[in-house]
């Protein structure tokens, strides 16, 4: 028996075209619409994460973290990255293996590189420097060195604290300018290709973390821009979904995941404006997990204007949405 | 009153994997005291570790009577999760730093869908917890939908489901239903994927049917989003049967030998109708008389 028997006649089911989202306003209504990003995470079905790190010279300025010690920002910084692709390995960690559920690709810019101060290159450092997409086998085996750290257990049974590997891949730089239209384009074409190669996998999510004014634009709706065409990549899943970390130790326009309909209070400030118009509107299936809770079918901006805190909290977006998605 | 009971029952992990590929559901049925216990746990692979193991150990140690569960629930389950904890550390090398870390900071996690067929008493219960669904139809004139269990505890199709792990202060509750057992009826245990599919086709059948047995607003419209209103359309054009008796009548069929629901899997996973996944599909009849 053909299992096409089981699927019944019906009455009519009118089925709305899909529209091509060939222009930047049809990207964001597909970003927007809670029908796509539900394609399931495996290993022949990878997602992409993509991690953007300001590495100019003002990221060796200290400023207070949560515990309210001074801390510059450039180490915090790559202590949570480090931390996040800790959390990685652990999420592919199956029963006897390391399942490849990821693609990571980490660019840093604003490094000084051979007398250019507006460098941009991969992130990654030993064996694996000079790589673009790092999959999850490689990341396990290819670190920069490895402490064994101590972490409470949350179950009510076994040792109080948990004796955990911690690695470490990227180190702290705070050198040059803050080139992050140079990032944008030189990520461009590496997630386009991916996009590509995994036509059917979960959009690919894109982490900008920075803390200084772009050096390298003349007019802030360059850098919105060059976001648009990352954020027209699209899998059969959806668009790729960028979000915009601004580290500032105060401001007034201080938020995490405001509403669309807050952009008037940026009014102050062109920067940070730029930045909240470049980032992507979260689409409302991804809303739930963020750190803070969002009304239901308003749009949600993927931007942070906030403190060193805040690094690890946006990080876990990618973590928490995707775990979920694992199958 | 006298109930009988007729039983098909097929778990296979996703046929499209590799060779060898653990399937993580797990399907068990008992009977004891004239209570017939039929379970479906689903391992979540993709969150915890040695899911299959909890899923297996869960579905076993449900208890007999369903009262028993609800009444004891807190108690059964801090008890359970105590034994497989042991089990773990009996069974388990957790010499690698990682698979320690995960099995701690993580778990296992599992989806848990029990029903309980009192035929003494003629009374079913069923209790669940994530989104392997229970399908219940009953015989009238024809054959009718009667109730999807527990799909109001998602929001949507797509919502994420809770999921049991083991070792924590506050488990979720699962949720249950009781009720008489006055007539023929069939009962279907589908694991996540298969459970969307046929809440698809019972949608494509009749699009007021999940509204008339309760499925809440929400749920239903994330059946008309542009996905699924797609999915549904490519299931007409290659569709055959025309109402839900035709709809039992196949699942049956397809349910009689591994063989047959193999090569059925097969076919809705290259036609893009199920995700990729184990699948598990139990199907009870009941004869009132």
């Amino acid at each position: 028996m053909s299992n096409s028997s089981l699927i019944p006649h019906a009455g009519n089911i009118s089925v709305a075209s899909t529209q091509a989202a060939s222009s930047i306003l049809q990207a964001r209504q597909t970003a927007l619409s809670p029908m796509y990003y539900s394609a399931r995470v495996t290993s022949s079905h990878p997602c992409c994460i993509v991690l953007l790190l300001d590495q100019s010279g003002s990221m060796s300025e200290a400023i207070i973290d949560n515990r309210g010690e001074p801390m510059e920002k450039a180490t915090k910084l790559s202590n949570d990255v480090n931390k996040f692709l800790n959390e990685i390995i652990l999420t592919c960690r199956k029963d006897d293996v390391y399942k490849d559920y990821f693609s990571i690709l980490i660019v840093g810019y604003g490094r000084e590189i051979d007398g250019d101060s507006e460098g941009v290159t991969f992130a990654w450092e030993g064996s694996l420097s000079g790589k673009d997409w790092v999959n999850v086998n490689e990341l396990k085996d290819s670190y920069l060195r490895k402490e064994m750290i101590e972490t409470p257990n949350p179950k009510n049974f076994g040792p109080r604290m948990l004796k955990e590997e911690y690695k470490i891949w990227i180190k702290p730089y705070a050198e040059g300018l803050t080139p992050m239209k140079k990032a944008f384009r030189f990520c461009f074409p590496l997630i386009s290709d991916w996009v590509s190669r995994n036509p059917d996998s979960f959009p690919p999510l894109i982490f900008n973390i920075t803390d200084g004014e772009i050096s390298d634009v003349e007019d802030f709706s360059e850098i919105i821009e060059e976001a648009n065409k990352i954020q027209s990549l699209a899998t059969s899943d959806g668009n790729a979904i960028l979000f915009n970390l601004l580290l500032m130790e105060e401001s007034e326009n201080a938020c995490e995941f405001p509403y669309l309909h807050d952009r008037s209070s940026f009014g102050n400030s062109e920067y940070e404006s730029a930045m909240f118009d470049a980032a992507s509107i979260i689409p409302q299936s991804l809303v739930k997990h963020l750190p803070v809770q969002r009304n239901e079918g308003e749009s949600v901006k993927g931007v942070i204007m906030g403190g060193l805190e805040s690094i690890l909290s946006l990080l876990n977006i990618g973590t928490a949405t995707l775990r979920n998605k694992i199958k | 009153m006298t109930i009988k009971l007729d039983i098909s029952e097929q778990s296979i992990a996703n046929p499209l994997e590799y060779t060898g590929k653990v399937n993580e559901d797990f399907i068990f049925n008992h009977l004891s005291g004239g209570i017939h216990r039929f379970v479906l746990c689903d391992g979540a692979g993709g969150q915890g570790v040695f899911c299959k193991e909890w899923a297996e150990f869960l579905a076993k140690s449900i208890p007999d009577s369903p009262d028993q569960f609800i009444d004891g629930f807190d108690s059964w389950y801090q008890r359970i999760s105590h034994e497989f904890y042991s089990f773990i550390l009996q069974s388990k090398d957790l010499s690698d730093p990682v698979l320690q870390s995960k099995f701690y900071k993580q778990g296992s996690l599992s989806t848990l869908l029990t029903l309980w067929i009192d035929t003494s008493d003629s009374k079913i219960s069923f209790a669940g917890i994530g989104d392997s669904f229970l399908f219940h139809f009953q015989r009238g004139k024809f054959w009718e939908l009667s109730s999807v269990f527990p799909v109001n505890d998602l929001n949507g199709i797509d919502d994420f489901p809770a999921l049991v792990t083991w070792g924590v202060d506050a488990v979720e509750s699962p949720s249950f239903h009781i009720q008489a057992l006055l007539s023929d009826s069939i009962f279907i245990l589908a694991s996540d994927s298969l459970a969307k599919w046929l809440i698809l086709l019972i949608d494509i059948l009749d699009p007021l049917l999940l509204e008339k047995v309760g499925v809440s607003k929400s749920y239903r419209e994330s059946l008309g989003t542009e996905k699924y209103r797609i999915k549904k359309e490519k299931m007409v054009i290659e569709s055959q049967a025309k109402d839900i008796s035709g709809l039992l009548h196949n699942l049956k069929e397809i349910a009689k030998t591994e063989t047959s629901f193999r090569a059925s899997m097969q076919e809705l996973l290259q036609l893009g109708f199920v995700d990729q996944d184990d699948f598990s599909l139990v199907i009870i009849e009941t004869y009132v008389s």
